[in-house]
């Protein structure tokens, strides 16, 4: 195994014929069907995927036409789309502290795509039927808003996550939502349960594209779209995943890699809770491509990067460290 | 890299880009809508002219009757409170009294609006009423409160030093505003302006529904269950290091139904399960709670989607606010609201047993314009003011709940001040502007 095997390998010929093909039939089909039909497909997300790259906004400030923050850190944040757009990852996955524009190819949805339906979702018959992470969206024309489902309370009032506008920070809140406001979700949602793929999670380094950790799809049996990889390092480099848990009590981690002999033999795992940080020590060398558990913890309810999150960190490895997707499951 | 935000029009599409097979689908679809409206047209006449009646309802919602007669709010398609109505829900919303109109702007007697291109258009985010019917109205945008006369003649403003004040609550002596967001601070005032606390809110275990005024301080209200009584005999008064104090939270039974305490609520509502209300006895020294009736009141044979208020009515009964459950299509303007009156004396003996059908309710379209806040405040009388948003300004209006009889001793000078301006018109009350609160006054 060479040292650069996380790097994207060239696709066999069959593969590139049929994806050529599927190109044909597609254009074809576009002719015929909506615009909104023929979007590209999106990756398949979890509800709590959704809700914990929402939660991470809190506290930054609403920025008109931006979809970039820095997660848990306050300072610049989305406008009411770019907070939807980034939770949803439509029409693709945007990293937390990726900004739409470093893509020129990027189309850039607003309320107006979300109320309007242009896109890969859809309108719910009534709000009875609404999930975590499906979007309550108005648009009238001349203005609009998007805000994002998290669940009802014990009146059944809608908790919500939003920008709100300039001035205002990014927040969860319960408020009115009136009857302009349309119900509206993702296609290609998962029942998976409390899984936070490597997209959301936060990691260290710069602004680019998923901070200093690389994104790869070059060993199979990821989950999602692509995991991140770092290589060994004595600086600093982390990822960590944080969702919002919806009760307190005890919890499985487990976690997932892509195995490899160029991976680390011995990547640190630190699992924060209320009562402290316990520390495991994982080799990605084995166990790839499936859910390795790292035990039972007590968490509490709610959303805390410092007590209730996963952080693998690349400090001290002696090989790649690979970020792929943490599961919490509570028993 | 920024990129510059494309028209919100259609901003997938990008520019000279061809609509996908879009003409013909269009010139066809067009063709056949033309066709079906004259069919229409000329076979249902009578539906025509009932969708016409339809448009017009707002208007009627908004009488230009200035005798003031306090229970001509009366919707005459109620169903009389003797029988059990097989659909409670009037088709149309309920007609109320125009109070006020607050002009858009920052000066006296003015509120704000902002209306973003992408973000939430808002303009005042809370509304509340003393028991003398003063009211206070919460200009977020303009970071005050606008007090207003139980006439609704604007009678002073007071600034307010919070980044995103979204509660408010009043009494007779004092005026309680909160940002549970940004800030996290509970700031309490008298109607002079004068500021008496400013404190630091605890973490709370989730998102804050509600504020409200009690003769013991300020109660807060978490996810609509948690009640608690603020304390703020440890955050000290205001100014110099005790300003950003901390406020102690006592755990309450449940919503207060009175100014007292003496009384409380606490409700939950699921789809299946329906409305659950538990009224609750209060010991003011511990502030526990002894239940003392239980029940299942049935608000609508409609669905309802979630519930709005839960008040008292100032008679010992209680007054319950909900939304209905639309469906798809179902349009913008229909009533959403529904607001009905459980008498105290409703429940029985053994009220466990009886889950009432709330008959005396009213209809409410809500108020798409902008966020106002919760769509409706209820009065320590029983009450309902209706926050109402358009080009023209924030607008109040004051409906009565049929079958609640006498207002409360209370609220009755206050129910006669409203009598004698409705209609007001913003001339009006613009010139009745001068009288002042004691604090800073914006000109």
């Amino acid at each position: 195994m060479t040292a650069f095997s996380h790097i994207r390998r060239p696709r066999p010929w069959f593969g590139t014929v049929a994806v050529g093909a599927g190109l044909v039939l597609s254009a074809v089909l576009g002719c015929w069907l909506t615009p909104a039909a023929a979007q590209a497909a999106i990756p398949t997300m979890t509800g709590y995927e959704i809700i914990a790259r929402a939660e991470s906004a809190i506290g930054t400030d609403y920025m008109w036409s931006q979809e970039s923050w820095v997660p848990d850190a306050g300072g610049d944040g989305p406008d009411c789309s770019g907070l939807g757009l980034k939770c949803w990852e439509v029409p693709k996955t945007l990293y937390y502290q990726e900004e739409s524009g470093d893509n020129a190819t990027f189309t850039r949805y607003t309320s107006y795509s979300f109320y309007n339906l242009i896109g890969p979702w859809s309108e719910l018959d009534s709000r009875s039927q609404l999930q975590m992470g499906d979007i309550l969206v108005k648009n009238n024309g001349s203005t609009g808003h998007v805000t994002i489902y998290y669940s009802g309370d014990a009146w059944g009032s809608p908790i919500i996550y939003e920008a709100p506008g300039t001035g205002l920070q990014i927040r969860r809140i319960s408020r009115y939502l009136s009857s302009e406001y349309k119900p509206i979700r993702r296609d290609s949602m998962s029942g998976a349960g409390i899984v936070l793929d490597n997209p959301t999670a936060k990691s260290t380094g710069g602004t680019g594209v998923g901070g200093n950790w690389t994104r790869s799809s070059s060993v199979a049996g990821y989950w999602g779209d692509d995991y991140q990889v770092h290589a060994a390092t004595a600086g600093t480099a982390w990822a960590r995943w944080t969702p919002r848990l919806p009760s307190s009590g005890l919890y499985e981690i487990c976690m997932r890699w892509t195995a490899g002999s160029d991976r680390t033999s011995g990547a640190t795992v630190t699992i924060n809770t209320p009562s402290g940080s316990y520390k495991r020590y994982i080799n990605q060398r084995i166990n790839g491509s499936r859910w390795f558990s790292l035990g039972y913890y007590n968490f509490g309810a709610g959303y805390s990067p410092a007590s209730g999150s996963v952080t693998l960190s690349a400090t001290g490895a002696d090989g790649y460290v690979i970020a792929d997707a943490v599961m919490f499951t509570p028993s | 890299m920024r990129l510059e935000r494309r028209s919100p029009r259609d901003p997938a599409r990008p520019r000279g880009a061809p609509r996908i097979g879009a003409p013909p689908l269009i010139a066809l679809g067009g063709a056949l809508l033309l066709l079906a409206l004259l069919v229409a047209v000329m076979l249902v006449p009578g539906a025509a002219r009932s969708a016409g009646a339809e448009t017009t309802s707002s208007t009627d919602a908004a009488p230009t009757t200035t005798d003031g007669a306090p229970q001509d709010t009366t919707p005459s398609d109620t169903t009389p409170s003797e029988a059990i109505p097989t659909d409670p829900t009037p088709a149309q919303p309920s007609p109320g009294r125009l109070l006020v109109t607050l002009p858009w702007g920052q000066g006296t007697g003015q509120v704000g609006l902002v209306r973003p291109a992408e973000g939430l258009t808002r303009g005042p985010e809370a509304l509340a009423i003393a028991p003398d019917g003063r009211i206070a109205v919460l200009d977020s945008v303009n970071k005050r409160v606008v007090a207003l006369a139980a006439d609704g003649s604007p009678s002073g403003q007071i600034p307010l030093d919070l980044r995103e004040p979204r509660f408010l609550a009043v009494d007779g002596d004092s005026i309680y505003v909160l940002d549970a967001d940004a800030d996290r601070r509970l700031v309490a005032l008298d109607w002079q302006g004068v500021e008496h606390h400013d404190a630091a809110m605890p973490a709370l275990d989730d998102v804050v529904t509600g504020l409200f005024a009690t003769t013991d301080g300020p109660c807060v209200e978490v996810a609509h269950d948690a009640v608690y009584l603020v304390d703020f005999k440890d955050a000290g008064q205001t100014g110099g290091a005790a300003k950003q104090s901390r406020a102690a939270l006592r755990a309450a039974p449940g919503r207060p139904l009175d100014l007292e305490l003496t009384r409380a609520v606490k409700a939950t509502f699921d789809p299946k399960e329906g409305v659950k209300l538990k009224r609750y006895k209060v010991d003011k020294k511990t502030l526990k709670g002894t239940q003392i009736q239980a029940l299942a009141p049935k608000l609508s044979d409609k669905a309802i989607e979630h519930l709005i208020s839960l008040d008292g009515d100032g008679q010992g009964g209680i007054i319950l606010g909900a939304r209905l459950l639309r469906a798809k299509g179902d349009p913008v303007d229909a009533p959403a609201l529904i607001i009905g009156r459980l008498a105290a004396d409703q429940g029985g003996a053994d009220p466990a047993a009886v889950d009432p059908v709330l008959a005396d309710t009213i209809t409410l379209s809500d108020s798409p314009f902008a966020y106002l806040g919760e769509p409706y405040a209820v009065a320590p009388d029983g009450r309902v003011f209706q926050p109402v948003g358009d080009d023209t300004g924030y607008s109040i209006y004051v409906y009565t709940l049929p079958g609640a009889g006498a207002p409360a001793a209370t609220a009755t000078d206050a129910a006669s001040a409203i009598a004698g301006a409705a209609d007001t018109p913003t001339a009006t009350v613009s010139a009745a502007l001068g009288a002042t609160l004691g604090g800073e006054v914006r000109p």
